[in-house]
């Protein structure tokens, strides 16, 4: 349990920019987009890892710089201690059947016309061209049965299934080649309250028949809290808080986590409205305009002088806890602030 | 219109709406959706639609603003607002109900809004296709109500086209088209469900603070109870063209009478300890044409006993609930021998 499956070491990737209110004079000009900005995270095989953060964090990119579908602009990904992020596509082929992706939208995420039995076996005849089709067809049944979908539904098309069995779908899909190591964006996102409770139980016992681990990109914040084992905090490509489930969600210590928490409805409790943020997620920055200070500053409410000309770095609280904020950070820097709440 | 309601404070009245769509073959039936819908909502309250997705929420969203689609059609009831049956007016008559009384507010704010125009153009459209007045005064008035919904720097903003905006700002933007006339209700289609939960919680409470300030009626639409439960005085919750009960939010919330409300908060992700498994309503909601002479829940429901099956339940009115549940019915509700399992 304890060994390191998937580790992210000082990840960059940026992004050009469309430059649509530039001067005609500029329009040739190219600027760039931070999306992961110096990100590291490590999983550990068997666990559950939650990233939150709002859209334009960089959760997505990240998402397909894991599956190998981008290519970092520095930094390394490694699996197994293995570094992945610089595999040529065929070198990388192994990894590919090993990890494995659900994407958001369980509408667009199957092709319409192929039945759901075409879209089972695909995936398994491209990984082994000389398996027998009829073994194929004998796994993908199979599959189906483990994720609660009757095996009749084999010959339907994705607009014949509703939006749970879609994403039911899309999870078999997945794990058709015997993964072990999930990548999940937005699993939920595209569901409603009871449908989602099914897909929240499916993993979990998928998890626990199979030894799966799970990389879960979400902003649903109440379902987190249900799955996770720990969970990361992204902000404009950075991790600013990490650590286990019962640490965060009882004692967050970024203001940015905290500003989430108070936003996430709760049926019983009224909404808290002290941890509020202002404004969006700075997603507009370009690469040659060097930004000093935390990226949180503009809209944090206990933003002081600290913050504003100097990075916080990611340091560990306990051995479970590790947060990027001056304010939960040794004397040095709060010995500048009087008053936090300037 | 009964003359002792007071008419002063209602604003919408929604009696026994049966929707149905007409079948493309002659030999089939029509499919009636949605089924006897019957609301009040006050001026200046905040009414929530709650129900999973195929229960009819968005349907009569559509039959209130009379929006539906060419193979739907109203069969019975009527929608009562400001005084006018909805049903029987003109699309003429009802171009000056539509936007300038009733706002809409629709779940994609990227696909809601024309992405060839800015949004300056989009929203003088609007204000200039209802009131008598010059351009730069509808500009005036387009400003004023991007400020009243938190746009930052609005000069600029109006001169850019949606996709210069984040998504946020384009559903404050949508916002502030659906105000612009100074409508009596806004109804919100699932405003939030494409956007984080801080935009989420800020949206929320834009929607309420105009509510409050302005005395605009709310009909927010939404798959989440956690969501209205702080956003909404009233709420309704469908199930298969159906409202099964309805009442303050407040009480709904900590008594829930019908078991398919108490389904839909034990789902909550919340209401289970973390690790724990969750619990999920069984089966699926029936497809309207196999819906016979029954409770529609009767199958989901863990205390269906043989009532449910035999008879639709009536619906039992208390002071401030209403709920159509042979339980809740002291006429139907089940002997202790027949609610043994």
């Amino acid at each position: 349990m304890t060994q390191t499956l998937l580790s992210i070491n000082n990840l960059y990737k940026s992004h050009a920019a469309p430059n649509h209110n530039s001067a005609w004079w500029n329009l040739h000009k190219t600027s760039y987009i931070n999306a992961i900005n110096g990100l590291d995270i490590s999983i550990k095989r068997g666990e559950t890892l939650c990233v939150v953060g709002e859209s334009g964090c960089g959760k997505s990119t990240l998402a397909r710089l894991v599956m190998g579908l981008e290519k970092p602009d520095a930094g390394s990904i490694s699996y197994q201690g293995k570094i992945i992020s610089g595999l040529s596509d065929k070198a990388r082929m192994p990894y590919r059947r090993r990890m494995q992706m659900v994407f958001q939208d369980p509408y667009t995420a199957l092709n319409p016309r192929h039945t759901v039995l075409h879209a089972l076996v695909e995936p398994v005849l491209y990984h082994q061209p000389k398996l027998h089709r009829q073994h194929a067809i004998d796994q993908a049944m199979a599959q189906l049965l483990a994720v609660g979908i009757e095996p009749a539904l084999a010959q339907r098309f994705p607009h014949q299934l509703s939006g749970g069995q879609r994403q039911r779908i899309n999870i078999a899909r997945a794990l058709m080649v015997e993964p072990e190591f999930i990548v999940a964006d937005e699993p939920l996102s595209a569901l409603d309250v009871s449908i989602q409770a099914q897909i929240l139980n499916l993993l979990a016992q998928l998890q626990s028949q199979q030894q799966l681990t799970y990389l879960i990109f979400s902003h649903n914040l109440a379902a987190v809290e249900h799955m996770a084992d720990r969970v990361a905090v992204m902000y404009d490509g950075q991790v600013c808080e990490i650590a286990s489930r019962e640490q965060l969600f009882s004692q967050p210590q970024h203001p940015y986590t905290k500003a989430l928490l108070a936003a996430s409805p709760q049926i019983y409790t009224p909404p808290n409205k002290h941890h509020r943020l202002v404004g969006d997620v700075p997603n507009r920055i370009p690469l040659r305009h060097v930004q000093h200070g935390c990226s949180l500053q503009d809209r944090c409410p206990q933003a002081f002088e600290t913050c504003r000309h100097q990075t916080p770095q990611l340091t560990p609280l306990t051995t479970q806890h590790a947060v990027a904020c001056h304010h939960t950070q040794p004397p040095v820097s709060q010995g500048n602030s009087h008053d936090p709440e300037h | 219109m009964s003359l002792h309601l007071k008419p002063s404070t209602r604003l919408l009245s929604v009696r026994d709406l049966h929707v149905n769509f007409t079948s493309r073959w002659p030999q089939e039936p029509n499919i009636d959706v949605l089924r006897g819908v019957s609301f009040q909502l006050e001026r200046g309250e905040r009414l929530a639609l709650v129900g999973e997705s195929g229960a009819g929420k968005s349907l009569l969203a559509t039959s209130i603003i009379q929006l539906l689609d060419s193979s739907a059609r109203i069969r019975q009831g009527s929608v009562h607002f400001e005084g006018q049956d909805l049903t029987q007016l003109s699309s003429k008559q009802l171009r000056q109900v539509r936007g300038h009384r009733i706002g809409m507010v629709f779940q994609d704010p990227m696909t809601n809004l024309n992405p060839n125009l800015t949004l300056e153009q989009q929203l003088l459209q609007c204000i200039l296709s209802h009131r008598n007045i010059s351009r730069a005064e509808a500009r005036l008035v387009a400003l004023h109500k991007l400020r009243q919904v938190h746009i930052p720097a609005p000069e600029t903003r109006m001169r850019q086209y949606p996709h210069q905006l984040s998504a946020g700002q384009l559903q404050r933007a949508t916002i502030a088209m659906a105000l612009a006339l100074e409508p009596a209700l806004i109804i919100a289609d699932e405003p939030t469900s494409a956007l984080d939960v801080t935009m989420q919680a800020e949206i929320i409470s834009l929607l309420t603070h105009l509510c409050h300030n302005n005395g605009v009626a709310l009909l927010l639409i939404s798959h989440d109870l956690s969501l209205v439960a702080h956003a909404s005085d009233r709420c309704l919750i469908m199930y298969a063209g159906q409202i099964v009960e309805q009442g303050h939010t407040k009480s709904l919330i900590n008594d829930a009478q019908h078991p398919y409300t108490q389904s839909l908060i034990r789902a909550l992700p919340q209401m289970s300890e973390p690790g724990q498994s969750l619990y999920q309503i069984p089966g699926q909601m029936p497809f309207a044409q196999e819906l016979g002479n029954q409770c529609a829940f009767a199958n989901r429901c863990e205390h269906a006993y043989a009532a449910c099956w035999n008879q639709p339940p009536a619906r039992t009115v208390t002071l401030e609930r209403e709920v159509s549940c042979h339980l809740v019915n002291p006429a139907t509700a089940p002997t202790p021998a027949e609610s043994e399992p």
